[in-house]
């Protein structure tokens, strides 16, 4: 039943994993690209710390991007038929969720492994300058459990209903409208900027994206 | 549809291929590189500024020792005060006031060696046009290894502007009367507490100004701070201390002996040092050092740690400094270092690694997450 | 004259290698004086040799003077000196007026890097290729001005309250302080500033004069005083950790916030008022003064600085600051309003839209 189930997943979402791993093998490599000096001198680290804290931004948002596209993915086609297909399948219903949960986490499979075989690659062959070291197995593993959270994230809220949707939509817009309307009427409290923080800092649900991502560092 | 897997799995490794041979290895990047100075005259002048500096110290020393021998210097509790008659009575007294407290904790009557704090307003000096007075006040010191072996020599020279405030009749600033206090005996202090170094740790020191062993907070009250004062704030710093706080042991040890092949002497020193005359240690403390923006409580925060018996034993140990530590405390030089960096400026992850209590809860979430996808499931009618 | 450019480099290189090694296992004096004879001759073999490695780098200075500023540079920058000498000057007679008999002469030199300047003359070194050499140099001459005026009016307590008004002035023009200034009073939102906005001309007294070191109880409410504690304690890790914040914010402890701002001032940066706000003060006060305003200010030091500046100005501390604060709101900037041009674009857009709509295939298909 898993691979009828990872089968089908494939059929909705294939390209779109496919597009995603070509991504993800390359965005370490582009991120090496000026750490090609000869004889580099502690300068040379100085002025490449900030570059690679540039591109770190870029994979927590690779991670997101990817759990939102294979989490929706996973129930577009079941939103679509009403759930019949589902609901005639001889399986309890927890278990067709676990079933489609798990042939998402498959296929995520491929990114992540794309995302360190880039970054072992890009390690191996850039020019590290002195008192500065790579990081491609721990990239690779922040990488991969901010996928799977991104996913287990959109797969739970795409497996309500519309409603459910619409209420965190809601709940999210109603913040930032009340944020922006005590700026205009000249309020310092800050409502989103302690909720923010919480939720990035541990014991937050969102601390591992917001950690750093750095290939290179000291 | 359906993509066909083998025509994806042939244009993805063709695209990785492509990657890979295009963009690997980076090649050299053609914008300008960040360059250290060239040899221009302004460096060769700095040069000359720290070498006239190292030889004023060395002039004065030598006067310091034939007053010494000559029995001109008046000891008090093997403590003499030099000071310049163009001192006021109230600043001479400010200053024997401050520095004398320091010295009983130090000494605690049992003074290993004598110290002679000479202090001196006259600021001008040109060498052959350069003109090596500054603006700041500084404070050097002459260790007993490089005068007559029982006498450490510790000068105070005021700077313009302190110079002419006082000349003008005011007193100290607040903040040169805390130096005065708290920087004047510097590693004085540690010869008349625990004797002479071993000769390892004397190498060390000498190739870092003493700068480790230039604070005497110890004798106040315990260092050790429970809060992390510069928590997070590590940009800028030497690589060594960032990795260190992120607990990598070996780059403590690099904070002590630098990365493999780089300068390891502070910015300052890269001229002309003298062994044992250190030119105002106490002021230099460079956030790019190894050991970091506060390496003067280095030492310091090991003898309020450790206690004065524990100290001596790694201080005059003939070992190398990290057998002669471990020796001595029981504990790792590097841990030690850890600790105490980690002190100021707390623990922080490097690189991308993950705390596992981070990889726990994010899985624990994901799984909270599907559990309430699969209840709520239970509840869907075919519509 | 080539052979003698590389006989200078040869003797450079020959005395650099002659050198020894940077820390020295002797420490006797004498040998030490060697080496510093040495180095010394190094120096002087270095700037020789060094006119030869760039045109500008050796050969007398020429002065150029604008007003009471005069310049040092090579021969080959005449043109740039005069230049930045000219948009130095013009600052400083914006900032003081008819009165720039009373300024003392400011001599800078300007010379390349790699190039002494002269002795005790205060030198900029211009960098080989600096991203904007006029505004570099600008700059300097005219932090030099301040520090010299600085000095004279005042050199004590209340230094860093003119320091940072005087720097602001030189270095905008007064129609964009004045703006700046209004903005200020607008959006700050403290009770005392708030006050003086709406008219209260004893609370712009108080908040005029607030120094960055002044009693915080004067210029902040409680309920500011934690809400600056709060705000500050998020960015600053050693507040984070400190106890007292903990209470202040917390707790809504008022003596915890007070405690928070004494230990912990050179975290809080909070001033009533800006820089530029008291920068227009200064400036009001010495064009109200007219000729010999900035004399009598550099004259009145030790008093209070209302006084001072009310002194400067001529007038009572009353009619200055009212003064002060009309300028202020003579620059309130104009309210929102829709220019004819991009009224009558967004209207055409709107047309072109809708026709693109009503000829959509969607409307044609049966």
């Amino acid at each position: 039943m898993f691979r009828q189930i990872l089968y089908t997943q494939w059929k909705w979402s294939g390209l779109g994993v496919a597009a995603a791993t070509l991504v993800a093998f390359a965005l370490p490599i582009l991120s090496v690209q000026s750490a090609g000096i000869t004889e580099p001198t502690w300068l040379d680290a100085r002025v490449l710390l900030p570059e690679m804290e540039a591109w770190s931004r870029v994979y927590p948002a690779l991670a997101l991007a990817i759990g939102l596209l294979a989490g929706t993915m996973a129930w577009t086609h079941d939103h679509r038929g009403k759930h019949v297909y589902a609901l005639t399948l001889p399986l309890a219903r927890w278990h067709y969720v676990l079933l489609r949960f798990g042939a998402g986490l498959a296929m995520l499979v491929v990114p992540i492994a794309a995302l360190w075989l880039g970054g072992v690659l890009a390690s191996s062959m850039a020019v590290i300058p002195p008192g500065l070291q790579t990081y491609p197995h721990a990239l690779a593993l922040r990488f991969a459990v901010a996928v799977v959270l991104a996913f287990s994230i959109f797969f739970a809220i795409s497996a309500g209903t519309a409603r459910t949707a619409g209420y965190i939509l809601a709940i999210v817009g109603g913040l930032l409208v009340t944020q922006l309307l005590l700026g205009l009427s000249g309020s310092s409290t800050n409502v989103l900027g302690p909720i923010f923080d919480r939720m990035v800092t541990l014991p937050g649900p969102f601390e591992i994206f917001a950690g750093r991502w750095m290939l290179i560092d000291v | 549809m359906a993509p066909r897997m083998s025509r994806l799995v042939t244009f993805g490794v063709l695209f990785f291929a492509a990657i890979a041979v295009g963009l690997l290895p980076p090649r050299e990047p053609q914008r300008p590189r960040p360059r250290p100075l060239p040899r221009t005259v302004d460096r060769a002048t700095r040069q000359l500024r720290d070498a006239v500096e190292h030889l004023e110290l060395l002039t004065l020393r030598d006067s310091i020792i034939d007053l010494v021998r000559t029995g001109n210097v008046p000891f008090n509790d093997s403590l003499a005060f030099l000071i310049d008659p163009g001192l006021t009575l109230h600043h001479d007294s400010v200053i024997r006031g401050l520095v004398t407290p320091v010295w009983r904790r130090v000494s605690q009557g049992r003074p290993r060696v004598r110290v002679v704090v000479v202090v001196d307003v006259d600021t001008s000096a040109v060498y052959r046009g350069v003109e090596v007075s500054g603006m700041r006040t500084r404070i050097d010191h002459v260790v007993p290894e490089v005068t007559d072996g029982s006498t450490c020599v510790a000068g105070v020279k005021l700077g313009r502007v302190d110079a002419r405030r006082v000349a003008e009749g005011g007193s100290f600033r607040p903040s040169l009367v805390e130096r005065i206090r708290d920087r004047t005996l510097g590693p004085c202090a540690y010869y008349a507490a625990f004797g002479m170094p071993g000769p390892r740790l004397r190498s060390w020191l000498s190739e870092r100004q003493y700068l480790p062993a230039s604070g005497t907070a110890w004798v106040n009250d315990p260092i050790a701070s429970p809060d992390p004062r510069y928590a997070g704030w590590l940009d800028g710093l030497h690589f060594a201390l960032v990795g260190c706080a992120a607990g990598d042991a070996r780059r403590c040890r690099e904070m002590r002996y630098g990365l493999p092949g780089e300068d390891r002497l502070p910015v300052r020193w890269a001229g002309f040092g003298v062994e044992g005359v250190a030119v105002g240690a106490s002021e230099y403390s460079s956030w790019r050092d190894p050991l970091g923006p506060f390496q003067r409580s280095y030492f310091a925060a090991m003898v309020a740690h450790y206690g004065r018996e524990q100290f001596e034993r790694f201080w005059t140990s003939d070992a190398p400094l990290d057998d002669a530590f471990l020796a001595a405390t029981g504990e790792s030089l590097d841990d030690w270092t850890m600790r105490w960096t980690r002190a100021d400026f707390g623990a922080s992850m490097r690189g991308a690694k993950l705390r596992p209590v981070s990889v726990l809860l994010s899985l624990v979430i994901a799984g909270v997450l599907v559990g309430s996808a699969g209840l709520l499931s239970r509840f869907r009618q075919a519509v | 004259m080539c052979s003698g450019r590389w006989g200078w480099i040869a003797t450079a290189l020959v005395v650099a290698a002659l050198v020894p090694g940077r820390l020295l296992r002797a420490q006797e004096t004498e040998a030490y004086r060697h080496v510093v004879e040495q180095l010394a001759e190094r120096v002087d073999a270095l700037t020789a040799a060094a006119p030869a490695t760039r045109e500008d780098q050796g050969g007398p200075l020429d002065t150029i003077r604008v007003g009471t500023i005069s310049l040092l540079v090579p021969p080959p920058r005449r043109a740039f000196a005069d230049e930045v000498g000219r948009a130095a000057w013009d600052s400083i007679v914006s900032y003081f007026g008819p009165d720039t008999s009373v300024l003392a002469p400011t001599v800078v030199a300007l010379v390349p890097t790699g190039r002494r300047g002269p002795s005790q003359i205060p030198t900029l070194h211009l960098p080989i290729r600096p991203e904007h050499p006029a505004a570099l140099a600008i700059g300097f001459i005219l932090s030099r001005v301040r520090d010299q005026e600085l000095t004279r009016i005042d050199p004590g307590s209340w230094g860093e309250w003119f320091g940072w008004a005087v720097r602001a002035m030189l270095f905008a023009p007064a129609k964009l302080q004045a703006r700046t200034a209004y903005s200020d009073l607008a959006t700050k939102p403290w009770a005392i500033v708030r006050d003086c906005f709406a008219g209260d001309i004893s609370q712009c007294a108080r908040v005029a004069s607030a120094g960055p070191d002044g009693p915080v109880t004067d210029y902040f409410t409680a309920d500011e005083r934690r809400r600056i504690v709060e705000r500050v304690r998020r960015d600053t890790p050693p507040l984070r950790r400190s106890a007292s914040a903990a209470r202040c914010v917390e707790a809504g402890s008022d003596s915890a916030c007070v405690e928070v701002f004494q230990e912990f001032r050179v975290w809080i940066t909070e001033d009533p008022l800006s820089p530029v706000a008291r920068a227009t003060l200064v400036r009001t006060a010495l064009d109200l003064g007219g000729e010999g305003a900035f004399g009598r200010l550099a004259a009145t030091q030790g008093e209070d600085v209302l006084a001072r500046l009310a002194t400067t100005a001529g007038v009572p501390q009353d009619t200055l600051l009212a003064t002060w604060r009309r300028r202020i709101m003579a620059e309130r900037p104009p309210a929102t309003t829709l220019p004819r041009l991009s009224g009558w674009l967004a209207f055409a857009w709107a047309v072109v839209f809708t026709v693109a709509a009503s000829r959509s295939t969607r409307w044609h298909r049966g």
